[in-house]
């Protein structure tokens, strides 16, 4: 394997590995709260470990 | 550890091509389970699905985590210092996002160490059914039926998917596949992952995180016209 090209597709999200969190980038018709929206700054963080 | 998804027409018959497709990911990753469901959508509107393979590859989010369960909100309240209300919508805002996607979703869930999920599903590989036990583990897990780290359901989701349940047991009494969810993790740093999901089209094409169905439906089709 070996990788020559990052493909530049919008990232939604993802869990880091050095830190266990996981980022929530994406926004849209999913997130429970306009108000809340834009009211946030910056990415979110949930848990994967 | 390969599985191919649901398909509707044959590139294979007509080309000879193949794509495979190398996903490596974590059991308590949110987006590990939302990217799944996006890239199998993905691949099973794509006019070449049936040429596809999907292999599933290990990596383990915090390989210090307990193996005792422990209830997600409690783990991230301790691991980031947040408060409860602030847990909680974090939460919220990945979980709608899952729902949205017609995944069922709980913070109510737990989290625990995943190596032996990992060497279950390199079991579930020698069946063709990796792809397969990853997302019943998931949606088990995430809509908060059941602790899917312990070994007595993570055995009853691999024995209903036809997987003997005595070879799901031999391997969770034992060390069989450490080694190989050791090699996939090396191989994930040795490429440069730094987080999960991290999905290798081709085995040149690379999308650090999820993406929309369309992302992953440009990264297939980007990967099988260069190839």
């Amino acid at each position: 394997m070996n990788i020559t090209e990052i493909i530049p597709a919008e990232i939604s999200g993802y869990c880091d590995a050095g830190t266990g969190e996981c980022i929530t980038t994406e926004t849209g018709a999913g997130h429970p709260s306009a108000t809340e929206n834009a009211a946030q700054t910056g990415d979110e963080i949930s848990t994967g470990s | 550890m390969t599985t191919s998804p649901p398909t509707q027409t044959s590139a294979r018959a007509s080309t000879g091509k193949r794509l495979q497709i190398d996903v490596w990911g974590d059991l308590a990753c949110p987006w590990c389970y939302i990217g799944k469901n996006r890239l199998d959508l993905a691949i099973a509107s794509s006019p070449h699905a049936e040429a596809i393979t999907v292999k599933v590859r290990s990596f383990e989010l915090d390989p210090g985590m307990s193996p005792e369960a422990k209830p997600n909100l409690e783990l991230l309240g301790a691991k980031y210092g947040v408060s409860p209300a602030e847990a909680l919508r974090m939460e919220n805002k990945v979980g709608a996002i899952a729902r949205h996607d017609g995944l069922p979703f709980t913070r109510d869930r737990v989290l625990a160490n995943s190596f032996d999920v990992h060497r279950v599903l390199h079991l579930a590989d020698t069946y063709g059914l990796a792809g397969q036990l990853l997302g019943d583990l998931q949606r088990t897990l995430f809509s908060g039926r059941a602790n899917v780290y312990d070994h007595a359901v993570l055995a009853d989701v691999a024995s209903r998917l036809g997987i003997l349940r005595s070879r799901v047991e031999e391997v969770l009494s034992s060390d069989e596949y450490a080694d190989a969810v050791r090699a996939d993790e090396k191989e994930a740093g040795d490429l440069g992952a730094t987080g999960v999901p991290f999905t290798v089209f081709d085995g040149r094409f690379a999308i650090p995180g999820s993406t929309s169905i369309e992302g992953f439906t440009n990264a297939i089709n980007r990967a099988w016209s260069n190839q």
